[in-house]
């Protein structure tokens, strides 16, 4: 089992939300997030105040997949959230110990 | 034949399943809570006799030296299906063998049978030992009632808590109850409970009618609401109305427990749905069933709240007592005749007052909030007895329209009013498009507050901005209609989808009736419209899209109206909930706002005169095309144009480079060229490239062809339209060859094929040039204060041949993509200047970067710096 973790721009969370879902994707945790990458913030002058940008805002998507479903889930938010632009986001994939349903109990595959 | 215990105990719980299985909604209150009690009382008396006889078998005596006493729900003659049967052994000393028996004996069996029964077993003194020490068990005790056993041990027991608990400390228990309620009204008010409120204790619940009948208990010793009525602490109305909602509370509450099959009094979502599923719910037209049956809650909750809120204030009147030490400092004044301020509070001296001036009822409220006080309870039952004066001359005379803009001019101190207004009926009266959202309920869990409640809340943030001074409240004009405008912006939900639209068209209707002019109007009217604009495209849209910008701006229009909007935009979601308001949105929302300011204060694209002309071209290029032009895919490249393109470039033209797009399905590239009075003008359309713009420069310069102007503009979807004005450098006649000759290139440079610079150095530079070398020396001025979305460069030079691609070229190489670049040239001097973004579609903010492409550009231009800086001196 895999969780994949993306950070991608806002407006295209519900595109990424709903490819996710057309894949088969049955749950995520999406959070309103703040930073900076290579993109950097920025400073920009308004009417002489500056207005500074230190970190941008991002939406976090975190899912977990079992193994074979890592590819797909990963192009699929790769597809639906690229703008080409910088600022377009990342990705990471970590490996999973354990997963259990709190309500049932269940673990592994059929807790996801 | 005499039932065992266990007999008994199935045969209470039978009953208790037929109240359960029988009942429809409407039974579920009063009347069932009625027959649970009787059969509980029938139940546990059978069973105490029972006991008491088995006792007898083998002592003497009765089991009569103690009491059996309900208290606390059960002894105030309140049970739901699964409360807890509260009961308490009272005994007239410790370790009383016939209270272990009774314990025993009773209560072991009944939990073993799985019945909720509470149970304790004291003396007096412990009695009021622990009364002292927990206020809730005091209560309780008022609650008490003797259910069988020793009724002079009751007694006894009534009179010393009495004594000890109650007299003499009336004032403290008033305290306590208020502060009780007012721990609760805050434990509750939290967003979980306003959701998924708690039947028993939130905000308009049971209890705050179980502190009603405490504090007429312990202060008056009155039991009932009959009784608070003979004593003037209750309007008659008011208790019919009360023991409506009540009712209706008890519904729900059995209701609850039957789905939640426990004692649960939280209105989870999950049954708040179920609910609308039981028998006898009777579902309202246009409503969601869920959203209807939860509107009636919270009416039914509200008008609790409100009577028990009206009942401790005349509470507090009758002892004197003033809760606000603030208020005692105002000194009595008339305010006008009728009107006066008394012991701190606004009051109307004689109801007639209001018959004569019915202004008044507005008046007051206006007084209350400017003076920071209160409407005496007995003012406030004259303007609830005369609300019938709220009719059609009433909500069209100035006089109560002046009143309601003092109002909103006076913000969060008109708050409070504005809720009393509210619980009175009197805002809906007066505003009657209001009562469709009193009480409206949104089903999610995002907006946690009922509409009317959100739109009040919206109001006093508004207000708080203004506190805080946030910018640019300030520069508001005239902030009593933008107050008004809040408390009105969510006026359309309620009456179907869509509410902003809804609303918008409810609003001239509205202000026209308070006499506000006509642009006002027109400003609220578009408020109300777009009150969601400005966060659906902070957190949906691409805000490094011009075009998104653009449109934003072109449908806000002025910079005034900008400013109501964000503002707006921020009060009406920190009024939504803690979810709707986040440093996050925060940081897209001011970034939306600044560039939408940014373009309306460079006033190009978005005056109400160019969006005009920009919808007008539209018009005019859908109704020019062809009906072979009309296809999906062209239709598309119309709506991406951006503003700049169809503002500049003619409808006919325009249909012209659709047609000519049509060729880049199996094309690279589409040339046409046109004769102009006394030049060229050429058109080149190609998919978008980094480079593109210097690779054509590079064949217009290879074909000695001088580039007086050009516009060059992408369409959304990534097509170039490059639009070139040219002559020929030597004055020759210009045929279809040089043309045909112009194309080859084209196609050889677009497919790798063809490089300039070398082709460049070897043409010999045309005479007519050759004689303007000297001019002034160049200048580059790199800006990023022009616009928001890309860096904009200005190269100010001496026209030379291939200038234009020299240019292009450099910043090509620097990793700039060139968006749009406009060329003037006056006489021997250019002004060419570009908009340029790096290839990631960012701005260059970096100070060494820019320095780095003004020093590539001027090196262009004039060579190394030491052949021109050092000139040689030769003195004479």
């Amino acid at each position: 089992m895999k969780k994949i973790e993306a950070i991608i721009k806002p407006f295209k969370i519900d595109e990424v939300k709903d490819a996710l879902s057309q894949i088969g994707i049955k749950g995520m945790t999406v959070s309103e997030v703040k930073g900076f990458g290579r993109q950097r913030g920025h400073k920009e002058v308004y009417r002489g105040a500056e207005y500074v940008v230190d970190f941008v805002p991002k939406i976090k998507v975190e899912i977990v997949v079992d193994e074979e479903m890592v590819e797909e889930a990963v192009a699929t938010i790769i597809k639906n959230a690229k703008t080409g632009k910088i600022g377009d986001g990342k990705i990471f994939v970590y490996a999973i110990d354990e997963v259990i349903r709190i309500r049932t109990g269940e673990k592994g595959k059929d807790a996801v | 034949m005499e039932r065992s215990l266990k007999e008994h105990i199935q045969h209470f719980k039978d009953q208790r399943k037929a109240i359960r299985n029988s009942q429809e909604l409407p039974s579920l209150g009063r009347e069932a809570v009625r027959e649970l009690l009787v059969i509980t009382d029938v139940f546990l008396v059978s069973v105490f006799y029972q006991a008491e006889r088995k006792w007898q078998k083998s002592h003497t005596g009765s089991l009569r030296s103690i009491s059996l006493v309900p208290i606390g729900g059960y002894g105030r003659n309140e049970l739901a299906l699964h409360s807890d049967i509260d009961l308490m052994i009272l005994c007239a000393r410790r370790s009383d063998p016939v209270a272990e028996f009774v314990s025993e004996e009773i209560f072991y069996p009944l939990w073993d049978a799985g019945l909720e029964i509470g149970h304790s077993v004291r003396t007096i003194t412990d009695c009021l030992d622990i009364a002292e020490k927990n206020f809730y068990t005091q209560t309780s005790f008022l609650d008490a009632r003797c259910l069988a056993g020793n009724r002079e041990l009751f007694k006894k027991f009534k009179k010393d808590f009495a004594e000890k608990s109650i007299e003499g400390q009336r004032k403290k228990f008033l305290e306590n109850i208020l502060l009780e309620n007012q721990k609760r009204y805050q434990r509750y008010g939290e967003a979980a409970f306003l959701l998924e409120p708690n039947i028993k204790e939130g905000k308009g619940s049971l209890r705050d009618h179980h502190s009603m009948l405490w504090t007429a208990k312990a202060l008056f010793n009155l039991s009932t609401l009959e009784e608070m009525v003979n004593a003037a602490l209750l309007s008659p109305n008011d208790r019919t109305s009360l023991e409506q909602s009540l009712d209706f509370l008890w519904q729900i509450r059995n209701q609850l427990h039957i789905l939640s099959d426990r004692k649960n009094d939280q209105l989870y979502f999950e049954y708040q749905e179920d609910m609308t599923r039981m028998p006898g719910f009777a579902a309202k037209a246009g409503f969601l069933e869920v959203e209807g049956l939860m509107r009636d809650f919270y009416l039914h909750a509200s008008n609790i709240e409100y009577i028990s809120s009206l009942f401790f204030d005349r509470i507090l009147h009758t002892l004197k007592i003033k809760p606000h030490a603030k208020t005692a400092a105002l000194p009595d004044r008339i305010l006008e005749k009728d009107v006066s301020i008394y012991r701190g509070e606004i009051r109307i001296d004689r109801p007639e007052a209001l018959i004569k001036k019915p202004y008044l009822l507005l008046k007051i409220f206006e007084y209350a909030a400017r003076y920071g006080t209160e409407i005496h309870p007995r003012t406030g039952q004259f303007i609830r007895d005369n609300l019938y004066l709220v009719n059609d001359s009433f909500r069209s005379s100035r006089q109560t329209s002046r009143s309601m803009f003092n109002l909103m001019k006076l913000g969060s101190s008109a708050f409070k009013q504005l809720e009393v207004m509210l619980q009175t009926g009197l805002l809906a009266l007066y505003i009657p498009e209001f009562e469709n959202i009193r009480c409206q309920v949104q089903h999610d869990a995002y907006h946690i507050y009922t509409v009317d409640k959100h739109s009040l809340l919206t109001f006093l943030e508004l207000s708080l901005t203004r506190e805080e001074d946030k910018y640019p409240f300030a520069e508001i004009d005239k902030p009593e209609y933008l107050f008004l405008t809040a408390l009105l912006h969510d006026i359309g939900k309620g009456i179907g989808h869509n509410h902003a639209e809804k609303g918008a068209d409810l609003i001239p209707m509205i202000a026209g009736r308070m006499g506000l002019k006509e642009d006002v109007i027109r400003d609220m009217v578009f408020l109300v419209r777009h009150h969601l604009l400005l966060v659906e495209v902070a957190t949906r849209r691409d805000l490094e899209d011009e075009k998104i910008i653009v449109e934003c701006a072109q449908k806000i229009q002025d910079i005034k109206r900008l400013n109501m909007l964000y503002l707006l935009t921020i009060a009406d979601a920190r009024a939504t909930g803690p979810r709707a308001w986040t440093a996050w949105k925060a940081a897209l929302l001011d970034e939306l706002y600044l560039k939408i300011k940014h373009i309306l204060q460079q006033g190009e694209l978005a005056t109400p005169q160019t969006t005009a002309r920009i919808q007008k071209a539209l018009a005019q290029v859908k109704d020019g095309l062809t009906l072979d032009l009309k296809n999906p895919a062209l239709l598309r490249h119309v709506e991406n144009m951006p503003g700049d393109y169809l503002l500049i470039v003619k409808p006919h033209q325009i249909i012209k480079h659709i047609q000519l797009a049509r060729e880049l399905i199996d094309k690279k590239f589409a040339l046409f060229v046109e004769a102009r009075n006394s030049f060229w003008e050429l058109t080149v359309l190609a998919r978008d490239k980094p480079g593109l713009f210097a690779q054509i420069s590079g064949v217009l310069a290879l074909n000695d062809l001088d580039v007086l102007g050009t516009q060059i503009f992408t369409w959304g979807d990534g097509i170039a339209v490059d639009i070139f004005q040219v002559r020929e450098l030597i004055e020759e006649s210009v045929n279809d060859l040089k043309w045909k000759k112009v194309a080859e290139d084209l196609e050889k440079t677009l497919s790798g094929r063809l490089s300039f610079d070398h082709r460049l150095a070897e043409k010999t530079t045309p005479l007519p040039l050759q004689t303007k070398k000297h001019g002034r020396s160049s200048k580059v001025v790199i800006d990023n204060g022009i616009s928001d979305f890309y860096t904009v460069i200005e190269v100010y030079t001496n026209d030379r041949p291939g200038l234009l691609y020299s240019l292009a070229k450099t910043l090509f190489d620097m990793g700039l993509d060139i968006r749009s670049a406009k060329i003037s040239t006056m006489v021997d001097q250019v002004v060419d200047v570009f908009y340029v973004r790096d290839f990631y579609g960012q701005k260059i903010y970096h100070a060494e970067q820019c320095e780095e492409i003004k020093k590539a550009l001027l090196f262009r231009l004039e060579g190394p710096k030491n052949t021109i800086k050092i000139v040689p001196f030769h003195p004479q």
